[in-house]
């Protein structure tokens, strides 16, 4: 049985037993369901000299208990045949980079002769398109950042085996940013490869010689330019590989706008995740070149290995406890929980309380802010704890300034409070800040009670929404703040009282400035009024 | 306060929302069938001009009119500039400041007069049950002028033609 | 019985008996009633748009506001119409906020825009109304060994987002039309290319050259005549033949054809109910293989 070998862009056949990519390691050879005649044939069984072949095999699933994942499944090419006005699948002289790779290899199925796959005749004239599906608000917004060296890189390999070549390459800009590699465009000039600055607008094809044209304007020159071409190769987008989001689900590790892994932190800690133990790395996080691919498997691997080597995890108590009698079974808190620390246990007869695991919380409170029974608390920050707090930090105020008190997250808030002192910044002494886990964990009643306690006004300061260091934490504060002003409204106290806010922690000049206005804005309004007692 | 540029001025508008996402890739110009034809007109170029903020060249010059609208550009642009659409909105501008091409005018009596941009004869209309076509419904010519005198497109005519 | 609201503008009735003609006298024979509503004006094309766009959406959406209230979907034959009113009608439904501006215009006319009905191209309501079995059915003289250059013309493809009418890059809607009516829709190079016709008066030179393209592409396919959906179209590739013969010197001589022309000849409609003598093109050799 002999069918086209997809590893050698069809250009090869290749047998239904066979090794799908022969530098594999370890060389194992494959049987292809699709093809194999199974008993009707057993040819291969009868020519393996370890018998080392069973036909009834059948698949199974195999359970692994580990102590750490690394999630390297990578990325492919963007189906370019949803261009179509480029026409791949459908001119079979139209290629990817993926399909010509296999054609400059010279131990590839054409021996590293440059062909037209229509009739295997040698292409002379070869035009590469970039930004295939790439910086396509239509399709793939975002630059896939190895395209245009790897056009490069084929380009240059082919010119120089054939300098008789006819090359074209159309882009829209040309990005070598890595390390050498603004040499290779420099080369790719020198050598006589042409440059049409312009993004085609289509590909046709002269129904009787079969022969393809680039229609495209290059905008240096302002001239609309028809290239003649035996070859065209896209530079395809690179996307997430096939089943990148549903095993994101299954591990629960967040994927990105683009459909990627999502680091825990780009900067600092770039192959983590946001769930300890489970690390990402290479171009399952976005398009990479081969070096920078390498890194961060070096990076995942350490990490991983570390996280192992310890043969525990030491973890402190800054976490949330159930108090399962008050546990209302409503389900709220594992839903709402960032980390999903929180499970039900069955306790039978159809009851259900939660139960937060120790190892997984992440001692944020958002959880606490959650539960309509306030059967949560944080062993680090417990409601009474929080109340005194609030009560002495507001007992006494000898400035004639209105009373305020700022709650702030431990990380972007009170960071930004910080910042704000040490560049010297000003703001009203009678400013009070209060430091909580996460704006996540604050609870309406809260509010009222500081206004109780004395706070002429209110500001909750968290981070910014899409940069939550507990991931809802602040945007679930902007909703409750929200709704809390509505209540102040029903009970007579005026709205803008309250406010939440959200920076970024080297904001300490939006901090100043906000507590600033909110004291003025405290002072236009007056002295609060509250009716207290009978 | 700072005056508005003429890309922001576009921008503003009904149609020219999407100026902006312009990268300059060129696929407009090559799907364009008047670009094919004629150096006079690229609408790449319109949108780079309109973004360089060169109001003089783009409102003074014939190009803006040649855009023949089949959207070919707009169907492949890979930024989503709804380039027809800018080009209407930068008509719309021009024509506001009294740069209108003749045909223009023509166009404006007829839709002002009749509800129709091209006129059907009494010739024509006559004709309708000889060939066995029932006759024509009157056109709705009264709310036709209340939306003109609303939107202020009725002041249009007072407008100093241009010398073309 | 299947009821819409015609909508003609004004090209047809001003200059294309055969396109009205043929339209309403097939609708008919497949059993679908047209409704004339009074106060319809102007689609506001292209052209108009470009004096203003808000008034142009204005007016296209009182058109609809019309629709509306006779509780009927609006049946457009001129592609012009229904790109202007389909791209109306769907920017209004998905943009709150552009509703609410046009409808503080139409308020002065005592009209509220609702988004509650569609409007059809000629072909969605064959093709999906109707059917192309019940179509089929009908047919009483195929267009056996007739080779048709499908011709979409612009506006009723692009823009796609709006329009929805068919894939803009690979239309199969006409094509299958004219399969069904037994004909053979040839492929010619460059099918999807304006014809120049919105450039009359503007370019009358610029709008020749790309006629002319059109015309090379369909000659060289072998065609025998062009089906177009539009009355632009139409007069750009007709007439304007006659004015290439005088400029370029250039004899196609290849007829142009509403495609409703050739579907009410398929139904058999007699050809001098279809006012055969508006083609400057004479169509008799058409007409003479289709009987
Ligand atoms: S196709 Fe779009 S992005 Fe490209 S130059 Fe034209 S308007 Fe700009
Ligand atoms: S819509 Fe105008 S600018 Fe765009 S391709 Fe057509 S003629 Fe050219």
């Amino acid at each position: 049985m002999e069918v086209p070998d997809e590893y050698n862009a069809k250009l090869s056949m290749r047998k239904a037993v066979y090794m799908n990519n022969p530098p594999v390691h370890p060389p194992v050879y494959a049987i292809d369901e699709s093809v194999c005649k199974f008993h009707d044939c057993e040819e291969c069984v009868k020519a393996c000299p370890t018998q080392a072949i069973e036909l009834d095999q059948k698949p199974e699933e195999v359970t692994i208990n580990v102590g750490s994942i690394v999630v390297a499944t990578g990325f492919e090419e963007f189906d370019s045949s949803t261009i179509k006005e480029y026409h791949y699948n459908d001119y079979p002289d139209v290629i990817t980079n993926l399909e010509l790779a296999r054609m400059v290899d010279g131990f590839g199925p054409t021996g590293g002769v440059i062909v037209r796959p229509s009739n295997r005749q040698p292409a002379k004239k070869i035009v590469f398109i970039q930004c295939v599906g790439s910086r396509d608000r239509r399709w793939k917004p975002y630059c896939s950042s190895i395209c245009c060296m790897i056009s490069l890189k084929h380009a240059t390999l082919i010119k120089s085996a054939y300098p008789e070549a006819d090359i074209s390459v159309c882009y829209i800009d040309i990005r070598t940013t890595g390390r050498e590699h603004e040499y290779y465009y420099e080369q790719a000039r020198e050598m006589g490869i042409k440059f049409v600055k312009g993004r085609p607008t289509e590909i046709s094809r002269d129904p009787k010689t079969g022969k393809l044209v680039v229609d495209t304007e290059d905008a240096l020159l302002h001239r609309l330019l028809e290239l003649e071409a035996d070859l065209v190769v896209l530079a395809p987008a690179m996307v997430p590989s096939e089943g990148t989001k549903e095993l994101a689900e299954i591990l629960g590790i967040d994927i990105d706008q683009d459909g990627f892994y999502k680091e825990y932190n780009a900067k600092l800690r770039p192959t983590e995740t946001k769930l300890r133990g489970i690390y990402i790395c290479g171009g399952t996080i976005f398009p990479k070149d081969a070096p920078t691919t390498s890194l961060q498997a070096h990076s995942a691997a350490v990490k991983a290995a570390k996280f192992l080597n310890k043969g525990k995890i030491i973890k402190d108590q800054r976490t949330a406890v159930i108090n399962q009698d008050y546990c209302g079974d409503c389900e709220f808190c594992p839903v709402t929980c960032p980390y999903h620390a929180i499970t039900l246990e069955d306790k039978g007869e159809d009851h259900f309380a939660a139960k937060v695991s120790d190892l997984l919380c992440e001692g944020c409170g958002v959880c606490v802010g959650t539960c309509p029974q306030n059967a949560i608390e944080l062993r680090h920050s417990k409601p009474e704890q929080m109340t005194a707090q609030m009560n002495g930090i507001l007992s006494l105020n000898e400035s004639a300034e209105p009373l305020i008190l700022a709650i702030c997250c431990s990380e972007c808030g009170h960071t930004a409070v910080d910042s704000s002192g040490m560049a010297m910044m000003e703001y009203p002494a009678s400013v009070r800040v209060m430091k909580v886990p996460c704006t996540g964990i604050l609870q309406i009643h809260q509010f009222l009670e500081a206004f109780k306690a004395g706070a002429q006004g209110v500001m909750v300061v968290g981070c910014k929404s899409d940069g939550c260091h507990y991931e809802v934490g602040s945007q679930k504060a902007e909703k409750k703040v929200d709704l809390a002003k509505t209540l102040l409204n029903e009970y007579g106290i005026e709205s803008e009282r309250l406010e939440m806010f959200q920076f970024v922690f080297i904001e300490g000049d939006k901090f100043a400035e906000a507590a600033q206005m909110m004291s003025e804005r405290l002072k236009k309004l007056g002295n609060l009024k509250l009716m207290i007692g009978p | 306060m700072r005056a508005e540029s003429f890309s922001e001025t576009i921008r503003e508008r009904l149609g020219g929302e999407t100026i902006t996402f312009c990268y300059q890739c060129g696929t407009c110009a090559s799907s364009c069938p008047v670009a094919k034809r004629t150096t006079d007109f690229n609408p790449r170029e319109i949108i780079k001009l309109c973004l360089l903020d060169e109001k003089d060249e783009i409102l003074d010059g014939k190009s803006i009119w040649l855009c023949c609208s089949c959207y070919n550009c707009q169907e492949r642009c890979p930024q989503k500039v709804e380039i027809a659409d800018v080009i209407y909105a930068v008509r719309n501008i021009a024509i506001e400041k009294g740069k209108v091409p003749n045909i223009y005018f023509e166009f404006f009596n007829a839709i002002s007069n009749d509800g129709r941009i091209v006129k059907v004869s009494q010739f024509a209309e006559n004709k309708r049950p000889q060939l066995g076509l029932p006759p024509l419904q009157p056109t709705g010519v009264d709310a036709l002028k209340k939306i003109l005198s609303t939107t202020g497109f009725d002041k249009f005519h007072l407008k100093k033609e241009e010398p073309q | 019985m299947m009821s819409y609201a015609i909508f003609l503008g004004c090209t047809i009735p001003a200059r294309q008996p055969n396109y009205e003609l043929s339209a309403r006298k097939s609708l008919s024979k497949l059993g679908v009633k047209l409704v004339d509503i009074a106060n319809m004006t102007c689609c506001c094309p292209p052209p108009v748009q470009s004096i203003d766009l808000k008034t142009s959406l204005a007016i296209a959406s009182y058109n609809i506001c019309l629709a509306e209230e006779a509780n009927l979907d609006l049946l457009t034959l001129c592609s012009g119409c229904f790109e202007s009113l389909a791209m109306a009608n769907n920017m209004l439904k998905h943009d709150q906020k552009l509703k609410t501006k046009i409808n503080k215009i139409l308020a002065e006319t005592g009209k509220e825009f609702h988004g509650t009905k569609e409007v059809k191209h000629f072909l969605q309501v064959l093709k999906d109304d109707i059917g192309l079995n019940q179509l089929e059915q009908n047919i009483v003289k195929p267009l056996t060994d007739l080779k048709i250059a499908p011709f979409y013309g612009c506006h009723a493809l692009r823009p796609s987002e709006l329009l929805q009418l068919d894939d803009p890059e690979r239309p199969q809607i006409l094509e299958t039309l004219i399969k069904t009516l037994g004909g053979t829709s040839i492929e010619y190079q460059n099918k999807l290319k304006c014809c120049g016709g919105l450039l009359r008066g503007v370019s009358d030179d610029l709008a020749l050259d790309l006629a002319r393209d059109k015309l090379i592409n369909v000659s060289n396919s072998g065609a025998d005549c062009i089906a177009t959906l539009c009355p632009f179209c139409f007069v750009a590739l007709d007439i304007g033949q006659i004015q290439i013969r005088s400029k370029f010197q250039e004899i196609y001589d290849i007829p142009v054809l509403h495609y409703s022309e050739l579907l009410a000849l398929a139904l058999g409609i007699a050809p001098e109910e279809l006012a055969p003598r508006t083609h400057k093109i004479r169509i008799d050799k058409i007409i003479n293989k289709i009987l």
